[in-house]
């Protein structure tokens, strides 16, 4: 399956030696920009077939936090 | 109404000594009162003072969003100083360029990276332990602030701008939106940019509150900053189509308690004028046009004048406009040429281009290179523009400079890049490219040489590989731009 890093790199053009861990948040990464963070959004919500709601993309400030949503997910 | 220049500096000290306890920056959980902030601008200005800082000099710093961005900027003009923000993204090479360029008495950088320049470290150390002595504040003609903005080529063109500039552009601002003193603004703009630091000014000058925000991206900050209490918001169409991509279109809730939302530096079309209308009934929703080398000329009020939204709308208070043919006749009303102004807000013109600086004033007028007509009531009706610019989300790109650092790429013969409309960001870069012979198209490579000289919004968002760049290019490709 593929991981929430390789959506990232994926949707940033990032290329391989740029790293990523769950403490990465959009400050670290200058193609994380608003746009980025929409489009690895909506990657996320068709990757894993989730809609995710407004209270819950506020939460989305790292890694970490997209890792969370998608193993809390109860589908 | 003809207004006493002043500065923004004194109209924020004055406002120190009037009302101290007052919170004049929200940030970050943090309150700064204009008591602290006067002191913090004093101490800051005593450390350019001890760094030999002196009137005229140029003092290179981020334009970042940050209490020490304020005080440091301001600090700037009560030594009389050239204030010199620069875009926190701007790659390496190109801050090297700008500061051989502006040879800054002191550049101010955080200690956390390498530059390629002496440097001073900046941050909550650079303050003095003691309060530098005012003896005066900047005169109207004196120059205040030095921003660069993108230029036809590589080099980025440097604007100068004198104090009579800013107060001038915050006052005519002032009276269109109506702000006062009660005012509280989010500000998620950036501030080496004349849009969020006009914005900045404006409130700092009256005794306001600001909110310095990081960005769009986590539209829940804008929220709380409303239920602390603010007032206005200054934003970019495209911050507006992320805040309502982000919340699923519920943004109305938040942003309809808000007083006034002041949009600029990019277009907006008719239907998300209408739907803001619809879902902020009570809130004034101003727009305005605006360079850097003349902020805030003209401003239309969406409500007010719900008849002529195709329209940039009137002049701004204390403003002329003009429509100039290419011979420097200005035109009857319903003819179209360029627009033209004329008034406090505009440029003396650029750093060390003479050139430029008398190309873009024609019989005292200055050349905006936009295209329009004034209608009957009015009004100005903007048409096109003299050049081939491409707006990426506010920010104005030359296909030019893309190209010329495209083709510097080893595998890269040429290329050519167009604008395509793209819903969040009103237009996007796309890169047409021919290869060398035999060489692979590596999308992630390029993109990644690409990021070593170009802000990440110059970074076009689509490549397509084609045999060849025709030479008649616009024709072939052109027809695919907005």
């Amino acid at each position: 399956m593929i991981t929430v890093e390789q959506i990232i790199r994926e949707v940033l053009a990032l290329s391989p030696d740029v790293e990523l861990s769950d403490a990465t948040t959009p400050a670290d990464i200058s193609a994380w920009d608003s746009l980025g963070h929409i489009n690895i959004i909506t990657a996320m919500e068709e990757e894993f077939d989730l809609d995710i709601s407004p209270e819950q993309i506020g939460e989305l400030q790292s890694i970490a936090d997209f890792k969370a949503l998608i193993e809390n997910d109860p589908e | 109404m003809q207004h006493a220049v002043n500065s923004i500096i004194k109209g924020c000290i004055e406002a120190a000594e009037r009302t101290p306890q007052k919170p004049a920056i929200y940030y970050s959980g943090h309150t700064i009162s204009y008591k602290d902030l006067h002191e913090q601008v004093l101490r800051t200005a005593q450390s350019l003072h001890e760094h030999s800082v002196k009137r005229g000099d140029r003092v290179l710093f981020y334009g970042e969003k940050s209490p020490h961005f304020v005080r440091t900027y301001l600090a700037c003009h009560l030594v009389g100083a050239i204030a010199v923000p620069v875009d926190v993204q701007m790659p390496m090479d190109e801050l090297s360029k700008v500061y051989h360029r502006v040879q800054p008495a002191l550049a101010l950088f955080p200690a956390t990276k390498t530059w390629p320049f002496p440097f001073q470290e900046w941050g909550e150390g650079f303050m003095s332990d003691s309060r530098y002595p005012i003896e005066r504040f900047p005169t109207p003609d004196e120059v205040a602030d030095l921003l660069f903005t993108t230029g036809t080529t590589g080099q980025k063109k440097g604007v100068l701008l004198t104090h009579e500039n800013i107060w001038a552009g915050a006052t005519n601002s002032n009276i269109f939106i109506g702000n006062t003193s009660e005012d509280s603004e989010i500000i998620p703009l950036p501030l080496h940019h004349a849009f969020g630091l006009r914005r900045l000014r404006t409130n700092l000058m009256l005794g306001a509150s600001v909110h310095l925000i990081n960005g769009f991206m986590f539209p829940k900050q804008i929220f709380e900053a409303i239920e602390l209490g603010a007032t206005g918001l200054c934003m970019v169409p495209s911050g507006l189509e992320v805040i309502k991509k982000l919340t699923k279109n519920t943004y109305d809730a938040q942003l309809s308690k808000l007083s006034y939302i002041e949009f600029g530096s990019m277009p907006m079309d008719a239907a998300t004028k209408a739907e803001l209308m619809d879902k902020l009934p009570h809130t004034k929703l101003c727009m305005h046009y605006g360079l850097t080398e003349v902020a805030a000329n003209i401003f239309i009020e969406f409500h007010e004048h719900h008849n002529h939204l195709q329209t940039l709308g009137r002049p701004s208070p204390n403003v002329e406009i003009g429509i100039m043919n290419e011979s420097g006749k200005l035109l009857s009303d319903g003819e179209l040429g360029e627009i033209v102004v004329k008034g406090s807000v505009q440029t003396p013109g650029y750093w060390q281009d003479d050139e430029l600086s008398q190309s873009s004033i024609k019989n005292g007028w200055f050349r905006t290179g936009d295209l329009a007509l004034i209608t009957p009531e009015g009004f100005v009706e903007l048409k096109g523009r003299n050049d081939d610019v491409i707006n990426v989300g506010g920010k104005k790109v030359f296909p030019q400079e893309i190209e010329d650092t495209i083709n510097q790429h080893p595998d890269i013969k040429d290329s050519v890049c167009i604008a395509v409309t793209a819903r969040l960001l009103g237009e996007q870069i796309k890169a047409y490219v021919e290869m060398e012979p035999s060489k692979r198209f590596d999308k992630e490579g390029i993109i990644e040489y690409l990021r070593a000289f170009l802000e990440p919004y110059k970074i076009p968002a689509q490549f397509e590989v084609i045999a060849s760049i025709p030479k008649t290019s616009w024709d072939v490709l052109g027809n695919e731009g907005p």
